[in-house]
């Protein structure tokens, strides 16, 4: 038979004795088990046994697990050999194998499963629900019974009642004590009487053994269920306020009292002087105050010339000397404050760099490297290393070795070193590694306020990685633990309400511009503190404003053109050269068009997030109609722009703003220069010719002449310079063109048959196909 | 990854194919664009709208960064550079970079200390000697 | 650095301009397609040199249309990490300061000044040594050092530093006027 007694709690008892008669205390992380062992005793497992281990597993993301797991596991192994021996199969799943040592990781993963709850999907196939409830409880395991006890003194409790049981030997018939710290005024025993609950109780004065009450069955795996994570609570890690005045700020630990429950918090005060001193003279000013002091930290001279009185005392807890200020205790202008563990939030605080900047006191730069250390290991995630990842050891022996991460395992970190005389691979606890970057490596941010941005590194200050920004060519500040190395290119926050960096949108005045920045202001409240900076559309004058979100009208996403000096249509995404004003020479992509003006992107132009307002006179487009436009899609988006936007739209179903351009039907009908479509291969809709593909030779005046690829011969037909409605969807060469889909909306003034030209691009080979409307069809 | 596939020009780890191309110097560079710009303003009409942005600005560059202008020079530099089995890419910084002194000239080109090859400090002021010669003569 | 090496590339021609000039067409597409475009292998290609080969045409089934093998040689420029250069200093700002070096941008941040060097602000902003000896403004000529280059679809932009021995102002365009 044995005795646990379990307890939650946060600090770690390191007694322990080894031998079998006496209590053995087996420290695994916040829970404990006190397990009294007794040879020659009936051997069977309790139902706590496994209880017990269901509590063990599911805190397993506990810091500082000690041999004690293992040493209780293994015994439990062996209670289970010799429950083998008496022929029970009952809970056989669970521990069978011959090695029962290696079981804990299984077993860790199967509770996990069951009780934790997680995403996990790793499902072992061994597992099933029904192996699973052989683990429950059931009527022939000893029951759970809740007894009373004096509030406060639950552990007390268990512990007498261990003491008793090691005191009169075999004699108590109860099988585990249990308390928990979240439930004052219970303790629970284990037992298959009530009599023997009773009886183990009689006597012990902190136990009011008249009320036992039986924990159903159901409800007995709830009693040891460990829900939510806990994380140590260790000195100089960083928490936040949950309550009061300092709601939501971070603060750090200074000292941990596990047993009363209680830790010493850092603050930077919000404390007014003035209003103390007030209150200190007796004067009463007003009684309510509405404001929260801000957080600034407190000058004992101010104090003093306040004539508040400055008490100087030496703090029991950490022994250091404090000034005391009305109750408050001080240290370096910081307030130490005792505050509950309850009243402080302490997952996943992410303190920015502003908060800790605060929190550097001068002359203590060494201690906030170590505490951005341990900042920096509180907030790790799972799965914190991939192989190849760069990494420095910044704890113990090795400290300030450089390797590369070969395999991780759980905890343990496998690099591999360059230095010869080392082993190939060393295994380091990863708590003592760190990500290590070089200035110029590329990397991407992954978590933390930054999440999403990508840069270069240009400065590594400790575990503090500066590095610029792709987007904004600004510096960023992060923890090497939040980035990795990546070669993506993106933005950090590129969103802000509708709008989107880059969107060109209309501001309230009727001017627009484009945004090209998105800035983030302070910490506290991000949402409100974005502000869009918008460069306006005022040619060759840039004008960048600051505008509230409210500010911004609309995005303006209709797509137009304009044209450039030399009269040809500019659409979206062609590259055009300034030709004159202060811009001249800059040249790049189109990226919007307003009202003749032009907003161009050139990568060598620096301000303004390399954008240039201009009016579409002042450019050209790069290489006019053949173009060095190395982007052959730009190229087709411009040719059916100038399509859709033919001045003689045939009353087509989509309004498209009618546009000037050259490509066609201008120059066409004013029957100057070349016409474009000469050299664009075409295939006829319609007549003898219908289907055969050409390209066309000649344009002249309302004929075309038309050299068939298939026939060697070259034919004339009719074509008026009108031409509806074509689809730009990019064709691929071997498709056919003739897309029923795309037939345009005929038009009832048109008595016209129409003509379908598929037009090749002869840069790239791309095709797309453009409705034509003839008045007569093709005749040889 | 691992750091031995990474680039790094202070090691001569520009890339098998790299190592064995052609460098040229700024001033190398300086000819050929202009001859070929000649070709375009006597082909074009508009030669500045024929030429892309990188040409124009590579030209800009290299007429800036020239460090002799005499094609007889440029050389008389090669020549004398080649002489010390350097790499083709030593060979062009320290080309362009013309360092005055031994410890500049080895902190541009940090590989040319490296043990292969045995380029004493004596070899490497007279080297930059020579250069500073030609440039003066120039 | 600039390079001269030689490339392969596959030209895709349509049946038309087969005749006498092909040859002509072939180089004209060519550069037409190459110039001025980047990779991140081979850097920025500045400009064709000679063309040496074309190869023999294969012809794509369905279009017509026909591809040439053409080996060429051309004018590159690739930035190295760790490669010295020097550079005309483009921008300003309390950042640090953009550069160019032909074709690519570098920027080199404040933190890859010497700390000595103080930033100034006004109508010519410039990085200053307290005692005014050196000043980096726009235009000055400066000799720096890549240190990290990333590669995108059209461009290479690379990080310099001149907080190392013999880096730094060259020329000095404030000082010579």
């Amino acid at each position: 038979m044995a005795v646990w007694v379990v307890w939650r709690a946060n600090n770690h008892w390191a007694l322990s004795e080894n031998s079998p008669d006496k209590p053995e205390i087996v420290n695994c992380g916040p829970v404990m088990y006190w397990s009294g062992r007794k040879k020659n005793v009936k051997k069977r497992r309790s139902g706590a046994e496994f209880l017990d281990l269901e509590a063990v597993v599911d805190s397993d993301d506990e810091e500082e697990e000690e041999e004690g797991e293992d040493d209780f596991i293994v015994h439990g192994g062996a209670d289970l050999q010799d429950e083998d021996d008496g022929g029970r199969i009952r809970r056989r799943p669970l521990l069978q194998g011959d090695d029962e040592q290696e079981d804990v990781d299984a077993l860790a993963r199967k509770i996990q499963q069951r009780y934790a709850r997680t995403s996990h999907v790793e499902y072992d196939e061994e597992t099933t629900d029904v192996e699973q409830q052989a683990l429950l409880p059931s009527v022939k395991d000893p029951k759970l019974w809740m007894v009373k006890c004096a509030i406060g003194h639950e552990r007390e409790a268990a512990i007498c009642l261990l003491q008793k049981f090691v005191d009169k030997g075999g004699e108590l018939l109860i099988k585990s004590a249990i308390a928990l710290d979240h439930l004052k005024g219970f303790i629970y025993l284990e037992a298959e009487k009530e009599a023997h609950v009773k009886e183990a109780c009689k006597g012990l004065r902190n136990i009011y053994s008249m009320q036992v009450r039986l924990v159903p069955i159901k409800e007995m795996t709830d009693v040891l269920s460990v829900e939510s994570k806990t994380v140590d609570l260790a000195p100089d890690s960083w928490v936040r306020m949950k309550t009061g005045i300092y709601k939501g700020d971070l603060a750090k630990v200074v000292y941990v009292d596990n047993v009363h429950q209680r830790v010493t918090v850092k603050l930077i005060p919000r404390v007014d002087l003035q209003a103390i001193a007030n209150k200190l003279e007796g004067i009463n000013v007003g009684k309510k105050k509405a404001f929260i002091p801000p957080p600034r930290l407190v000058k004992i001279e101010e104090a003093r010339d306040l004539h508040i009185r400055v008490e100087v005392k030496r703090d029991r807890d950490t022994g250091e000397y404090m000034e005391v200020i009305n109750g408050m205790h001080f240290k370096d202008g910081f307030l130490y404050k005792p505050v509950s563990t309850k009243s402080i939030s302490i997952h996943s605080i992410q303190p920015t760099f502003d908060e800790l900047e605060k929190f550097k006191t001068p002359g203590d730069e060494k201690d906030e490297d170590m505490a951005g250390l341990s900042t920096l290991f509180a907030n790790r995630k799972k799965g914190h290393f991939m192989k190849g990842d760069a990494v420095i050891v910044v704890r113990g022996d090795l400290k300030n070795l450089m390797g590369w991460v070969e395999k991780v395992e759980e905890e343990n970190v496998h690099i591999n070193t360059k230095i010869k005389d080392l082993p190939k691979t060393l295994a380091v606890n990863e708590k003592e590694l760190c990500k290590y970057f070089k200035p110029g490596d590329h990397v991407k941010v992954v978590s933390g306020v930054q999440e999403g941005a990508t840069g270069m590194v240009v400065k590594v200050e400790g575990h503090v990685l500066i590095i610029l920004s792709d987007t904004t060519k600004e510096d960023i500040r992060v923890f090497a633990d939040n980035v990795v190395e990546s070669s993506e290119v993106t933005s950090g926050i590129t969103r802000i309400g509708d709008y989107e960096l880059h969107d060109l949108v209309l501001l309230d005045n009727m001017s627009f511009g484009v945004i090209i920045r998105v800035e983030s202001e302070g910490f506290q409240n991000l949402k409100d503190s974005n502000f869009p900076q918008v460069l306006k559309g005022i040619p060759e004058r840039p004008e960048v404003v600051l505008v509230k979100l409210r500010e911004i009208k609309s995005k303006i996403e209709r797509r137009v053109n304009a044209q450039d000096r030399n009269m040809n249509v500019v659409s979206t995404k062609d590259v055009v050269r300034v030709v004159e004003g202060p811009c001249k020479g800059k040249q790049g992509p189109v990226q919007h068009i307003h009202r003749g003006i032009l907003f161009i992107y050139d990568r060598h132009h620096l301000e303004h997030a390399g954008y240039i307002c201009v009016r579409a006179r002042s450019c050209s487009v790069v290489g006019g109609s053949t173009g060095k436009d190395k982007n052959g899609a730009n190229l087709l988006t411009t040719r059916s722009d100038g399509l859709r936007a033919s001045p003689n739209i045939l009353q087509s179903p989509r309004r498209i703003p009618r546009g000037p351009q050259m490509e066609f039907g201008g120059r066409n009908r004013g029957g100057k220069g070349q016409d474009s479509l000469v050299g664009r291969t075409i295939k006829i809709r319609l007549g003898p010719f219908k289907g055969y593909r050409g390209r066309v030779t000649e344009v002249k005046d309302q004929t075309v002449r038309v050299e068939l690829d298939s026939q060697m011969k070259i034919v004339t037909g009719n074509e008026t310079p009108r031409y509806g409605l074509g689809s730009e969807t990019p064709m691929h060469p071997s498709r056919t063109p003739m897309h029923p889909y795309m037939t345009p909306m005929r038009d009832p003034r048109v008595t016209s048959r129409r003509f379908r030209i598929c037009l090749f691009n002869s840069n790239d080979g791309s095709t797309f196909v453009a409705n034509s409307y003839v008045e007569k069809a093709f005749a040889a | 990854m691992s750091a031995e596939e990474e680039e790094n020009a202070a090691e001569l780890k520009i890339g098998e194919e790299f190592l064995k191309a052609k460098c040229l110097m700024n001033c190398e560079v300086a000819r050929v664009l202009d001859h070929r710009f000649e070709i375009i303003q006597q082909t074009s009409d508009d030669p500045m709208n024929n030429i892309s942005q990188v040409f124009e600005k590579s030209m800009q560059y290299v007429k800036r960064f020239s460090r002799y202008q005499n094609p007889d020079a440029v050389n008389q530099v090669r020549e004398i550079l080649s002489r010390y089995r350097l790499a083709e890419f030593e060979l062009c910084v320290l080309g362009n970079l013309c360092p005055e002194t031994v410890e500049e000239a080895i902190a541009m080109v940090p590989s040319i200390k490296s043990k292969e090859r045995a380029i004493t400090d004596e070899m490497i002021e007279t080297m930059l000697q020579d250069l500073a010669n030609i440039k003066k003569f120039e | 650095m600039f390079f001269h090496i030689e490339l392969e590339r596959n030209i895709q021609l349509h049946p038309r301009h087969f005749g006498p000039r092909l040859k002509e067409k072939l180089k004209q597409k060519l550069m037409r397609d190459v110039e001025g475009t980047c990779s991140g292998r081979h850097g920025f290609v500045v400009a064709i040199t000679h063309f040496d080969d074309f190869g023999k045409g294969l012809i794509r089934e369905g279009t017509g249309f026909v591809t040439f093998p053409v080996r060429y040689r051309c004018v590159i420029f690739r930035p190295f990490k760790n490669e010295v250069l020097e550079a005309v200093v483009t921008l300003v700002n309390k950042m640090g300061f953009f550069a160019e070096a032909g074709p690519v941008q570098i920027f080199v941040s404040n933190h890859l000044i010497p700390d000595d060097m103080e930033f100034q602000p006004g109508d010519m902003p410039n990085y200053t040594t307290s005692d005014k000896s050196v000043k980096i403004q726009k235009d000055s000529e400066v000799r720096l050092k890549i240190i990290g280059t990333r590669v995108d679809a059209t461009e290479i932009f690379c990080i310099g530093t001149i907080k190392d021995d013999f880096l730094g102002v060259i020329n000095d365009p404030g000082a010579a006027s």
